[in-house]
């Protein structure tokens, strides 16, 4: 299939460094070939002084000290960074006056308001222990992993703050990944040409599920809760799949059985991916899962799950088929052949050009940096790998990267993808790290000015904070539905902006009605488009009936 | 020593498809006899029919016969048209009006009939045919044989072929389809010592082929290598033993060294389908969108009925989208698993579609059928699972997930 330009082209431009992104992700490459090196690092988007303007936190690789087996952030060229956005649309580096460079070696991240005090918080994921940042609504945060008990151990990948058991504040699920160490690191490959080694070579590391006690610190429940397989994850999504009022996960695990855990109204978690069909790809055959979205694609209100995974495997595309089931889907909706040679990470499905459907955007690069010495991948796979654009067509996913800018036709050792408006144009912008350089904030440019859409930045004041899990329809003039969840969650490693931007084509709004996590609910039908309309939960059930 | 993978497979969807070496081992070898046929008279029957009327024909070729006598275009128009007519077993008894010294007519109407599927019609000819006859013939013998390998009776040819005069012990195409017939029964191990004296005792493409995947399937993928590398060298011009040597790299996963053997091998012969095949298949495997349509429309062209051109054209039908793709793909992976009883992959791909539309009742015939193939593990019954499922048979679904392993400590 062909990609062609559409009548509603989407395209970006990068606008990273001239935003003043000074920025380099130190994953610090050696001959031992860690696996660490090659799995970093996320990103997020996140307003923390809450002045609307989006801000960004890029986490860092650290020095890796092979012969003394340990990792150390030796100076400021592996800190993790903070920058602040400013009205001009650049960003400052406020990394030292936050205290947020952390200490670890860094791979994901996952923003909250886990203490819900209207500060967005930051969970940051390293090999070994976790850090907490509490942002204390000054412009400065303080690390409180080991008092807030959520350092866990091992290597954590994905995070998610969500509120599982609909108490009023977000838990925390963390994905985790192999028991690689210094001293399991095998030789793969030929002698005379090390590879880091697949999963296979390694066992996987159970996830954990923390429940926020509502005081500033989290309990281990994940025995307790069910959650207790041994994946090997990477990315988490997380959605109410079976549309049942509680809010379940997805994990993507690398080489085995992605994870669904469903939720059992809060009282655990049953892992029905087996069973539900969201396991295993259409041939029946586990995938190199990393990055994931979750998210209704096809205006049915049932979620839909995207994961990309490995060169020659091709990425996943699970319909929801409404019955409790999925169905892999990748091939006849084109996704499989445009992603088969890509090795994808960040990811997740978004109306670029607000025409009401989501496309998707891929962030690629293989992991092993000698792959294209490899024998059986000789002229067809690569190490820098392309950004991946698909136009969501209604039947199809169209691959329209050729014509997405010029960012597009370069190839880049991605890993992470956040995605947010930093700009507040209405367009949804996508930043991307990738392997020894610098970060890309690739600006929507997309021509939408036929297109109508509606940005919602929606406030919890029984539950939590960012009313993240809260679920938002918005229907049309011509009667069509889209289902939008709050959530930062998805992609790899990273966070999201929780607002959300609603495309409506060329129709216009009709209402849009928000469920909260509490069961409030809230219906406007006068809402202006093309612009950002806070809403707030109703304090109390008559006050949602009005 | 070549690697092999520890999973003995290629991946993906390679992976899939890697217990193929044998279902295509069983039947491309016999592909030299079928193709040496002569369609031109089955062509021209067909032609005089849709012109004249099926009784106008008949009548004419009874006439033909009273007044020519039983002469070999005749005797096989005739075949051709029972066969239209969907009638096997009057081509049977043609076998007494054909001359005792007339052998190759006798096996050409064999042929007639085993390909048209009526194999246990053409051992019934050929047995009549003998049976009017004094004294043994190692051709007909040895073309039974090889009827009986095709239908998977391979008891009845190993003890046909034991059966043979102390005469024919070094005759190299009988330790050949000994060989064939011990793959066949899952004794691999026997089937290769036949090969190897076959191979003594004449230096033949097909010899070396057949040793070669036969290594293949008993995970010696460097043997196979070598025995490839030698036979090319003794026959640079076979096209299948190119095809044979690309089947070793893509086994090991080395899908360059594969494509480079198939593009040589489709030079060499270019009606060779199933070399297009397989190299429709090495496009797909590395994602080379470009280069697969052409290759494998070729194939389909070149082998309509061949189960894995037949599933691979059917995956190119299911990408490319459009109006009804899905039931046109469908009608490709039914006629691979209609080539290929034994094709999974063929029944996984038909479930998935149905599926799809929600009719997983017929899903689930699908990979019950998969399942029935005794192949692909742990797959049939993930799906199976989906589908017990979606019909609310939560328990079938349970015990199905339960045989796959797959359930994580």
């Amino acid at each position: 299939m062909e990609a062609l330009p559409t009548s509603a082209p989407i395209t970006f431009e990068e606008v990273g460094t001239e935003r003043g992104l000074d920025f380099r992700l130190e994953h610090h490459p050696t001959i031992s070939k860690n696996l660490i090196e090659t799995m970093g690092g996320g990103c997020a988007f996140l307003d923390y002084n809450r002045d609307g303007l989006l801000d960004i936190y890029l986490v860092n690789g650290a020095r890796i000290l092979s012969s003394e087996k340990r990792l150390a952030k030796t100076g400021p060229r592996y800190w993790n960074r903070l920058f602040r956005g400013d009205a001009t649309g650049n960003f400052v580096d406020v990394t030292e006056s936050a205290g947020v460079r952390g200490s670890g070696y860094g791979l994901g991240v996952a923003v909250g308001d886990y203490d819900n005090d209207g500060f967005p918080d930051i969970f940051v994921t390293n090999y070994g222990f976790n850090e907490l940042f509490r942002n204390q609504g000054d412009g400065t945060f303080v690390e409180v992993g080991r008092e807030a008990g959520v350092t866990a151990g091992a290597w954590s990948t994905s995070a998610a703050f969500f509120d599982f058991d609909r108490d009023g504040d977000l838990d925390l699920y963390v994905a985790r990944y192999v028991n690689w160490s210094f001293d399991h690191n095998p030789h793969c490959g030929r002698p005379s040409l090390r590879e880091y080694c697949a999963p296979s070579a390694y066992k996987g590391v159970p996830d954990l599920l923390f429940r926020n006690n509502g005081d500033g610190t989290f309990n281990d429940v994940s025995e307790a809760m069910g959650i207790r397989s041994r994946g090997k994850g990477l990315g988490v999504a997380v959605e109410d799949y079976d549309r049942d009022g509680w809010i379940d996960i997805f994990v993507a695990n690398d080489g085995v059985p992605c994870f669904l855990f469903r939720n059992q109204q809060g009282r655990g978690f049953e892992e029905v991916g087996l069973l539900s069909g969201a396991a295993l790809n259409q041939h029946g055959m586990p995938f190199a899962g990393m990055g994931v979205d979750f998210a209704d694609v096809n205006h049915d209100g049932w979620p839909d799950i995207f994961v990309t995974a490995l060169s020659l495997e091709g990425y996943v595309f699970f319909r929801n088929m409404g019955n409790g089931g999925f169905l892999d889907i990748s091939t006849r909706t084109g996704i499989m052949r445009a992603s088969y040679r890509l090795t994808g990470w960040g990811t997740k499905l978004v109306d670029f050009n607000n025409d009401g459907q989501r496309d998707i955007l891929v962030v690629n690069g293989h992991f092993n940096d000698n792959v294209a010495q490899m024998v059986r991948m000789l002229g067809t796979v690569s190490y820098p790998q392309p950004l991946l654009l698909l136009q969501n067509r209604g039947a199809s996913f169209v691959d329209v990267s050729d014509h997405a800018g010029p960012v597009f036709s370069e190839k880049w050792i991605a890993r992470g993808a956040a995605f947010g408006d930093y700009n507040n144009d209405g367009r949804i912008d996508v930043l991307v790290t990738h392997l020894g350089g610098r970060p890309l904030l690739l600006e929507n440019r997309s021509y939408i000015k036929n297109f109508h859409w509606i940005g919602l930045d929606l406030m919890g004041t029984t539950g939590n904070s960012e009313s993240v899990g809260a679920l938002v329809t918005v229907t049309d003039n011509s009667g069509k539905s889209q289902y939008y969840r709050v959530s930062r969650a998805g992609s790899y490693l990273s966070s999201n902006d929780k607002r959300l931007i609603v495309g409506l084509g060329q129709d216009r709004l009709d209402r849009v009605e928000v469920t909260w996590p509490s069961g409030r609910k809230r219906q406007w039908s006068d809402l202006t488009m093309n612009t950002f309309h806070t809403l707030k939960e109703p304090d109390s059930n008559d006050e949602a009936a009005n | 020593m070549m690697k092999r993978r520890t999973d003995g497979c290629i991946p993906v969807i390679g992976q899939a498809l890697c217990w193929l070496t044998w279902a295509f081992l069983a039947t491309a070898l016999w592909s030299a006899d079928e193709n040496a046929l002569n369609e031109d008279l089955g062509e021209k029957i067909r032609k005089r029919v849709a012109a004249q009327g099926f009784e106008r024909v008949e009548e004419e070729l009874n006439l033909a016969l009273k007044a020519d006598g039983p002469g070999r275009e005749i005797i096989e128009s005739l075949a051709h048209f029972y066969l239209m007519g969907k009638s096997p077993d009057r081509v049977v008894l043609l076998a007494s009006r054909i001359a005792d010294d007339a052998e190759g007519l006798a096996l050409r109407l064999a042929s007639i009939l085993a390909r048209g599927g009526f194999r246990k019609q053409a051992d019934e000819l050929l047995v009549l045919f003998l049976s009017r006859r004094r004294g043994f013939s190692w051709n007909l013998t040895s073309y039974r044989a090889t009827l009986f390998n095709q239908a998977g009776r391979h008891d009845r040819a190993i003890a046909l072929l034991k059966d043979t005069p102390r005469a024919l012990a070094n005759e190299p195409r009988r330790h050949y389809l000994m060989g064939i017939a011990y793959r066949g029964l899952g004794r691999p191990a026997t089937a290769l010592d036949h090969i190897r004296t076959a191979l003594e005792l004449e230096s033949h493409p097909d010899y070396v082929f057949t040793q070669g995947l036969l290594l293949l399937s008993l995970d010696r993928p460097g043997q196979a290598d070598h025995v490839f590398r030698q036979g090319r060298e003794r026959f640079p011009q076979s096209a299948q033993l190119h095809f044979g040597h690309a089947r070793v790299y893509s086994a090991v996963g080395d899908f360059y060294r594969a494509k480079a053997l198939l593009k040589r091998a489709v030079e060499l012969e270019p009606g060779h389908g199933k070399s297009h095949t397989f190299l429709a298949r090495m496009f797909y495997l590395v994602g080379d969108w470009d280069s697969f349509p052409a290759a494998i429309a070729k194939a389909i062209e070149l082998e309509p009925t061949y189960y894995l051109a037949c599933y691979y054209y059917g995956q190119l039908l299911l990408m490319n989208g459009g109006d009804g793709h899905q039931e046109k793909a469908l009608e490709f992976f039914r006629r691979s698993v209609r080539s290929n009883r034994n094709f999974t992959a063929g029944y996984i791909a038909s479930g998935q579609i149905m599926a799809d539309q929600g009719s997983w009742k017929e899903a689930l015939d699908y990979y019950r059928r998969a399942a029935e193939t005794g192949s692909q593990g742990h797959r049939v019954h993930y799906l199976m699972a989906q589908a017990y499922r979606a019909l609310g048979q939560v328990e079938e679904a349970e015990r199905s997930l339960k045989k796959t392993g797959l359930i994580l400590p």
